[in-house]
C-alpha cells in the first residue's frame, strides 16, 4: 500500500542554516579529511563555494573603526560586506579590489596602498572562515583573481590564505569560469565585474596573454556614467555613487520595452520622484559597444577556420551579466559587426567563479598541492 | 490532502505518485541547500507492526501504517508543521523544509505522546506505539545529497527501534559518531580474535619453528663435545629447560598482547557508551554547551582523501595539461616568493 500526501496548515519556522564562526582553523592533525575550497575575488563581490556545502558571498569591502570610540560602538575590530559598507562614516573604509587594486596600476584613487593590501588579506581571511573548515581537515584553495594582477599582491593574497588553508593556488577569473562550466574549447567568456571586464579566448588549452583582454567597461563604469546621466537631467536631485550602486544593481536593463523605474531621490532634504528609466538603459547599455570591441579584437586574431565557432560560443558570466538584456544586445551588435553572434548567460553569475574554482581545486592532483605546502 | 482555514470548503489536492512526491521533495531539498534553511526528514515505524500482523491478520498492519499516517497528518497540521510525507509498506517519510531541529523535536514528541495516550489504536483496540528517527540537512553528510539526508534518518530509526521503540532519535554528529565506532568495534573485534587464535596456536606448540631452531642450536653446541652419558643427560635437561623457558616467554608475550586487545576493545566500547549518554542530552542542552564553550567545529568535507582528475573525463588530457600549466605557474611563484624571503631575511 502507498500513500502520500502534504500536511500544509500552519507556519513554519524559519531561519537560516548559517551561522557565524569563531575561533581559528590551527591545527596540526589533519586526519579528517580534505576540504576543497573555490574563491572568486571580485572588486564588487567575494564568493566562496566549499567541498562541504558551504557557498557563501560578502560585497568586497573592509571597515577599520576609526578610533577607540567608534571600536567601542561597533564592538568589532574589523568590519566586512555590507556591515562595513553600512558603517563606513565611522571606519577607515576600504574598498580593496576597487578599480583593480590588484593590478599594478591601481591605488590611483588613494596612496594607502598597505592599507589596501592589508584590506585584502582581511577580506581573504574572512570569507575562508565563513566556509567554515574544520580544523582536522586538509584545506586546498583556489583563488580566482584578475589576470593581470601584480605580483606583489598575488603575494599578499597568499600569504593571507595560507594562514587559514594547507595549500592554495591563484588562476585567473575567466578560465575559472569557463573551466567551471567545461567549456574549454573555442570559447569567448566575458566577465564583467564591477571594477574590469576581462575577456578570455579558451581554446583547448591554458589561455595565454594574447588570448586575454581586460578593459575598465564594467559595473563601475556604469555607475559612474548613470550619476552622470542623473546629474545632467536632474541637476537638483542629491545622491552618492552608492545610491546609484543600488539603483543600478535593482533595476538594470537594457531593453526597449524595460519598464519605467522611478526612484526616490532628495532634494534639499525632501524624498522626491524621479524617471530614471532612459538613464539606466542608456548607462547599461554604454558597456556594449566596447565588450564587442574586444571580442572582435579576439575574435579576429583567432584560427580563420574556428571563427565562426567562437562567434557563436560567447559565454556572459559575473555580476554584470545580471543586466536584464545585456545577452541580446550584445547577440545584436555582434550581427551587425561581426556577422553573427550567440551569447549564452551562466545560471549562477554570482558563483560562477568560485564554482569553477573549486572544481580546478578538486581536479588538481595531490602532488601538487603537497609540493605547495 | 489539504484544507482551508475555516473548514466550511474542501478541496482536493491533487493526489501524487510516489515517484512525483519525491521528485517534489527532492526539489525542496536542493532549494534548501541553495538557500541554506533547515530541512528535516522524519522516518516514522509502528512499533510491533509484525506482531499486529501476525495476531490480527495482514490487513491489520495496513490500517496500522494507515492510522499512523493520518496522525501524522493531524498533528502537523494542528500544530502547524508544513511538509510532504510518503507512506511505502512499513514506513512513513516525511519531509519538513523551514523547521528547525528543536521544532522537528517538539513534532516527535507530540507523536510519541499522542501514542501513549492511545489516541491511535490497531484494528483490535490495542495502542499504537510509534519510533521516530529523524535527520536535518545541516550536517555534511546529510547535506551533499537527498541521499545522505534519508539513509541518516534511517539510522536514527535504527538506533530509535533498537532502543527498544517508543522514542523519538534526531541524528546528529554524535549518532554518527556512534555508527562510525560501532564498524571499528566490529572490525577490530574480527581482527583480535584472528590474531588471537593464531598467537594461541602459537604458544600451543610452543613456537614451532621457534623451538626446533633452539633444540638445534643447542644439540650443535654438545656435538663438539665427546659424548657420555653424563652429557647426554645434561643435554636433555638443558633443552627441556630452555623449551620450558621458551614456553613461558612466549606465553607472557601472548598474555600481554590478549590485554592489549582488550584494553583497546573496551576503550571503543567506553566510548560508544560516552558517546550514546550524549543522545539523551537535548538539543537545548547541546546548544547551551556549545555557546559557552564557542564552539563551532566547522562543517565537514564531503571528500575523506584527496581527488584529482577523473581517468573517465571526457576532457582529461586537456585538462591534465592546463592542472600542470596552473601548478608550473603557481609553483614559479610561490618558490621565487619563499627565495626572495630567505634572501632578504
Amino acid at each position: 500500500m502507498t500513500k502520500n500526501s502534504t500536511a500544509d496548515i500552519g507556519e513554519t519556522t524559519g531561519g537560516n542554516a548559517s551561522t557565524k564562526t569563531s575561533g581559528s582553523t590551527a591545527t596540526t592533525k589533519k586526519d579528517g579529511g580534505v576540504l576543497y575550497l573555490g574563491v572568486d575575488l571580485g572588486t564588487s563581490r567575494t564568493s566562496i563555494a566549499a567541498s562541504n556545502g558551504q557557498r557563501v558571498t560578502i560585497s568586497s569591502h573592509v571597515g577599520y573603526p576609526k578610533d577607540v570610540v567608534a571600536r567601542k560602538l561597533l564592538g568589532k575590530d574589523i568590519l566586512f560586506g555590507d556591515e562595513a559598507l553600512q558603517h563606513r562614516l565611522s571606519c577607515r573604509f576600504y574598498r580593496p579590489l576597487a578599480s583593480g587594486v590588484l593590478k599594478a596600476t591601481s591605488n590611483t584613487q588613494t596612496n594607502d596602498v598597505e592599507g589596501n593590501m592589508k584590506a585584502a588579506a582581511d577580506l581573504i581571511r574572512e570569507i575562508i572562515r565563513l566556509a567554515k573548515p574544520r580544523s582536522d581537515e586538509l584545506v586546498y584553495a583556489v583563488i580566482g583573481v584578475p589576470a593581470e594582477a601584480a605580483i606583489h599582491h598575488k603575494d599578499a593574497i597568499i600569504k593571507a590564505a595560507r594562514e587559514s588553508v594547507d595549500s592554495v593556488m591563484l588562476c585567473s577569473e575567466p578560465f575559472s569560469v569557463a573551466y567551471g562550466l567545461d567549456m574549454l574549447d573555442d570559447v569567448l567568456v566575458i566577465d564583467i565585474g564591477a571594477g574590469t571586464t576581462d575577456l578570455c579566448r579558451m581554446h583547448g588549452t591554458m589561455p595565454e596573454e594574447s588570448d586575454q583582454l581586460t578593459n575598465t567597461y564594467a559595473g563601475d563604469y556604469v555607475d559612474n556614467r548613470l550619476a552622470e546621466l542623473i546629474q545632467k537631467r536632474y541637476p537638483q536631485a542629491q545622491f552618492t555613487t552608492q545610491m546609484v550602486k543600488e539603483i543600478k544593481e535593482k533595476h538594470s536593463n537594457i531593453s526597449d520595452t524595460m519598464p519605467a523605474v522611478v526612484v526616490e531621490l532628495p532634494v534639499n532634504g525632501k524624498p522626491t520622484s524621479f524617471d530614471v528609466t532612459e538613464e539606466i538603459r542608456t548607462a547599461c547599455r554604454s558597456i556594449v559597444p566596447h565588450m564587442v570591441d574586444g571580442l572582435a579584437k579576439l575574435i579576429a586574431t583567432f584560427d580563420p577556420e574556428f571563427q565562426q565557432r567562437l562567434k557563436n560560443r560567447v559565454l556572459l558570466a559575473g555580476g554584470g551579466s545580471m543586466i536584464k538584456g545585456l545577452d541580446t544586445a550584445i547577440e545584436n551588435e555582434m550581427r551587425e559587426r561581426l556577422g553573427t553572434g550567440k551569447v549564452f548567460r551562466i545560471e549562477e553569475p554570482v558563483y560562477g567563479g568560485s564554482n569553477g574554482a573549486l572544481k580546478i581545486a578538486h581536479d588538481m592532483p595531490g602532488e601538487y598541492w603537497e609540493k605547495l605546502k | 490532502m489539504t484544507s482551508d482555514t475555516n473548514g466550511t470548503a474542501q478541496r482536493q489536492a491533487p493526489r501524487l505518485s510516489i515517484t512525483q512526491m519525491l521528485s517534489v521533495i527532492r526539489v525542496e531539498f536542493h532549494r534548501a541547500r541553495t538557500q541554506r534553511y533547515p530541512l528535516c526528514c522524519l522516518m516514522i515505524a509502528v512499533d510491533g507492526l509484525e506482531a499486529v500482523a501476525t495476531r490480527d491478520g495482514w490487513q491489520a498492519k495496513a490500517a496500522s501504517m494507515s492510522a499512523a499516517y493520518d496522525l501524522l497528518k493531524r498533528i502537523a497540521r494542528e500544530h502547524g508543521f508544513i511538509g510532504m510525507a510518503v507512506q511505502s509498506g512499513d514506513r512513513i517519510m516525511a519531509v519538513f523544509p523551514n523547521t528547525a531541529t528543536d521544532r522537528m523535536g517538539q513534532l516527535g514528541n507530540l507523536l510519541l505522546e499522542a501514542g501513549r495516550a492511545q489516541s491511535t489504536t490497531s484494528v483490535s483496540g490495542q495502542a499504537l506505539l510509534f519510533s521516530l528517527g529523524a535527520s536535518h540537512n545541516l550536517l555534511a553528510e546529510t547535506n551533499s545529497s537527498f541521499e545522505g539526508l534519508v539513509e541518516s534518518a534511517g539510522r536514527a530509526l535504527h538506533l530509535a527501534t533498537q532502543g527498544g521503540g517508543d522514542r523519538y532519535v534526531m541524528w546528529r554528529e554524535a549518532e554518527s559518531e556512534i555508527e562510525a565506532l560501532r564498524v571499528d568495534l566490529a572490525a577490530a573485534t574480527k581482527t583480535f580474535r584472528a590474531e588471537q587464535q593464531t598467537l594461541e596456536d602459537e604458544a600451543g606448540d610452543a613456537g614451532g619453528l621457534q623451538r626446533a631452531e633452539l633444540v638445534d642450536k643447542i644439540q650443535r653446541i654438545f656435538a663438539s663435545v665427546g659424548r657420555t652419558p653424563e652429557i647426554e643427560a645434561l643435554e636433555g635437561q638443558i633443552i627441556e629447560l630452555a623449551v620450558a623457558e621458551l614456553y613461558e616467554e612466549r606465553r607472557k608475550a601472548v598474555a600481554a598482547q590478549m590485554r592489549e586487545h582488550a584494553r583497546q576493545v573496551d576503550m571503543l566500547e567506553r566510548r560508544i557508551a560516552k558517546l550514546t549518554s550524549v543522545i539523551g542530552v537535548t538539543e537545548e542542552e547541546l546548544a547551551r554547551v556549545m555557546a559557552m564553550k564557542t564552539i563551532d567545529p566547522g562543517v565537514a568535507s564531503i571528500f575523506k582523501t584527496v581527488q584529482g582528475l577523473r581517468g573517465d573525463d571526457a576532457q582529461a588530457q586537456a585538462k591534465k595539461a592546463m592542472m600542470s600549466t596552473i601548478f608550473e605557474q603557481n609553483l614559479a611563484f610561490q618558490k621565487n616568493k619563499d627565495t626572495l624571503a630567505v634572501a632578504v631575511g
